[in-house]
């Protein structure tokens, strides 16, 4: 389809921040209490079956997007109009994101300055690098991802030498049954961020070595999964799990306590570059899908006019999804995983899958 | 053409974000750095709030240009809420107040025995100031005359009541600091009852809060005066001395303490403990919660003021004992006093749900009355490890 390759470490990266992206500052599970650290640790798992399917996919057409082979599977009427919800559906989830990052740097340290401006601002940014296009992003990431490694790594560090690891947090381990933990599950849990992988779907025909896609992405997706664990685990065991239940940014939170020898403290910053990196790289990302998507299904030539709109489109609806932050993250938690993100992750991949099977084994008998 | 379209480009990325939209030089702010909460009389105005703020050019006394007043100014107002006072305190204070420095927070006696319950809420909240900050009662009195003082040693009130506190811990252990987001997980806790350091001043006096304090060699100070016991968010009663000590000791927050025992009549042997341990374990035998606290002290003789062939280790070993039993009695009592209280400030509720959580669940709900009949045991293990530079004392003929 065209030239432009990322090689298998690039996509690893990608994946492996997109998976990290907004879980890690919203911290997912946390109506299971003391168990919350067990939600990404069984998500991880559906998150490696589903990517299988998205895989299997792929693999019947590798040189073509979701929107692309929508169409060649499910015809021209239907396939369509399934993948113009998808583009929508990524330019949505695109505004989504921007508007969680807008709002955790307005509660944190810019609350004197708008949320139009810092949105301006990222918006700029994403333009750019969807501009330079999908080599250039993949080879930023592989930048961000030392970053990320490395001030994950130094924060945790800190939390450990300063003693905020309070063990007895975790207990007493599945005190409440699984209940809580199935509700955290389903549908939350296995769509973010593990579902979200669908945007991957979009992007794997770049990949140079095709027979790597499935390796890769599962082990961008263990290892992505077991840093949420661990995450998870450290949240709850510096905050405590109420404290983490009341808290809009449980990550921000916990960082603040960290005080060593009345010297190392305030690290905020560090959060918040984590933060602003793993959030320029997720809406990237479904910046990315939706621009292939559209030049794709209407057989557009690439263009910089295209980008600059669905990026206007992008900024104008992260500030008018939601009145406040509260109904912002209300329709984040109860509304979007039911209508949105059960039938585009999971439901449609699937009956593709076996639309595509079924037709396979149909074929040789009319032929 | 297109170069100098880009170079305009950059000069005009670089003036929108080198962040000069918003800042503000260290001399048009006033930085608080403590915060004091009393109770007012008037109860359409609950709170009287004093801050605490540094004076920049107080502080630098030993520069030679010579400095201005006293290094920290108080301000009181009154307020219906935190927040209001916050921005109340506008009307005297004359430059932009900041609390992201708020290093401490001080509750009067009065407010702290009506409860504390939403008191932390604006703090948790608040976007600028952290929760990481250590929390006091003023004790019999309020916080506003607290802060007020002179400090002759440390710069301002605020170090001197933090360095106080802290050297307190670290030496003998009477309290421990509590910060705020503690606080607040007791106060939300079923299992855990709230605790707090009392802060008074030693010599309460009008000198103390006038400069001619300084001028005294054994000036009014701040001390650090007993553990304040709370039930439900209210202040019930004040622990002393060993009764505070023990807290310190069953929560193995006290680094090293001195214990005395005695000996003979009017005459004593004091261990300085080095190591202190302690774990806390309530189990439920026959359907009825048990108290157990293990403590394991190591420690050394220090000081003797009887006559004792401290070179036997049999002698050690009875020593030990004493010391074990001693110990005993002190944490026995501090348990009791408790129990008749109602106020698990020791956590043990906490404790049984961890290891217990189907018992607890059913039984939270009346965990204070269980807590005040459940039956206690202790298992004290000292170790003295040495008798210091020398064997026996000194023989006085």
């Amino acid at each position: 389809m065209t030239k432009i390759k990322i090689d298998g470490f690039q996509l690893f990266c990608m994946m492996f921040i997109f998976i990290l992206g907004s879980t890690l500052l919203l911290d997912i599970g946390k109506a299971a209490k003391q168990d919350a650290w067990i939600v990404p640790f069984l998500a991880t798992i559906f998150g490696c079956a589903l990517y299988l399917v998205y895989i299997s996919l792929y693999k019947r057409y590798p040189n073509m997007p979701l929107t692309g082979y929508l169409i060649k599977i499910w015809g021209k009427y239907v396939g369509s109009a399934i993948s113009f919800c998808y583009i929508i559906y990524f330019v949505y989830i695109a505004s989504r994101v921007l508007r969680d990052f807008e709002e955790l740097l307005i509660s944190s340290s810019y609350y004197v300055t708008s949320i139009i401006t810092l949105g301006i601002c990222m918006t700029f940014v994403l333009i750019y690098s969807i501009h330079l296009g999908i080599e250039a992003f993949a080879r930023v990431t592989c930048l961000c991802f030392v970053v990320i490694l490395l001030t994950l790594f130094i924060l945790n560090v800190l939390y450990v030498v300063g003693g905020y690891i309070k063990v007895e947090n975790l207990q007493p381990v599945l005190a409440n049954g699984w209940g809580n933990i199935g509700k955290e599950l389903v549908p939350l849990g296995i769509t973010v961020p593990f579902g979200e992988l669908i945007t991957f779907t979009m992007l794997l025909p770049y990949l140079n070595k095709k027979s790597q896609a499935a390796t890769i992405g599962l082990s961008a997706i263990i290892i992505g999964g077991i840093v949420l664990t661990i995450n998870s685990i450290i949240l709850l065991c510096v905050l405590g799990p109420e404290t983490v239940l009341r808290s809009s940014f449980p990550a921000l939170t916990a960082v603040s306590y960290i005080n060593i020898a009345s010297f190392i403290q305030r690290l905020d910053t560090f959060i918040l570059i984590l933060m602003v990196i793993l959030g320029f790289v997720k809406i990237s990302i479904y910046f990315f899908c939706a621009v292939i998507g559209a030049t794709d299904l209407f057989r557009m030539k690439p263009s910089v006019t295209n980008i600059y709109l669905i990026g206007g489109v992008i900024f104008f609806s992260s500030l008018m999804i939601a009145p406040s932050y509260q109904a912002h993250i209300n329709e984040g938690l109860k509304v979007v995983p039911y209508l949105l993100h059960l039938p585009f992750h999971i439901a449609i991949p699937i009956l593709l899958l076996i639309t595509a099977y079924i037709k396979q084994k149909i074929k040789p008998t009319l032929s | 053409m297109k170069t100098y379209l880009l170079l305009i480009w950059i000069a005009a990325i670089c003036l929108c974000v080198s962040g000069c939209s918003n800042y503000r030089e260290l001399n048009q702010i006033g930085v608080i750095i403590g915060l004091g909460i009393d109770e007012n009389k008037n109860s359409e105005e609950p709170y009287k709030v004093t801050y605490q703020i540094i004076n920049p050019s107080g502080l630098s006394q030993g520069s030679s240009s010579g400095g201005q007043g006293l290094p920290v100014i108080n301000y009181t107002v009154t307020a219906k809420s935190l927040v209001e006072a916050l921005k109340k305190a506008s009307v005297v204070i004359p430059r932009e107040h900041i609390t992201s420095h708020l290093s401490l927070i001080v509750v009067g006696e009065k407010l702290a025995r009506n409860g504390l319950s939403l008191l932390f809420d604006a703090l948790d909240r608040g976007k600028q100031a952290r929760t990481s900050i250590p929390v006091f009662i003023a004790r019999d009195g309020t916080a506003e005359k607290l802060l007020g003082v002179i400090e002759p040693f440390e710069v301002t009130p605020v170090k001197s009541i933090l360095s106080t506190t802290q050297n307190n811990q670290k030496m003998y252990g009477i309290v421990s600091n509590v910060q705020a987001y503690e606080v607040i997980s007791m106060l939300l806790s079923e299992g855990k009852d709230l605790s707090l350091p009392g802060i008074n001043i030693n010599k309460p006096s009008q000198q103390s809060e006038e400069a001619g304090n300084l001028e005294n060699t054994s000036p009014s100070a701040m001390q650090v005066k007993g553990l304040a016991m709370f039930r439900k968010g209210k202040l019930v009663r004040w622990l002393d001395g060993d009764e505070a000590r023990s807290v310190q000791l069953v929560t193995s927050e006290v680094k090293s303490t001195a214990l005395v025992f005695p000996c003979n009549i009017n005459e004593n042997i004091t261990v300085t403990a080095t190591g202190i341990k302690s774990e806390i374990n309530t189990k439920i035998r026959r359907g009825q919660p048990f108290i157990h606290t293990d403590l394991n002290v190591m420690g050394e003789i220090t000081e003797t003021s009887c006559q004792k062939d401290l070179s036997n280790p049999k002698v050690l070993k009875e020593l030990e004992k004493e010391v074990q039993n001693e110990l005993q009695k002190e944490i026995t009592k501090t348990i009791s006093i408790a129990q008749k209280e109602k106020a698990d400030i020791f956590g043990f509720g906490d404790s049984l749900s961890r290891t217990n959580p189907s018992y607890w669940r059913q039984h939270k709900q009346n965990w204070e009355s269980l807590f005040s009949s459940a039956k206690v045991s202790m298992n004290v293990n000292v170790t003295i490890v040495n008798t210091g530079m020398r064997t026996n004392p000194y023989e006085v003929n």
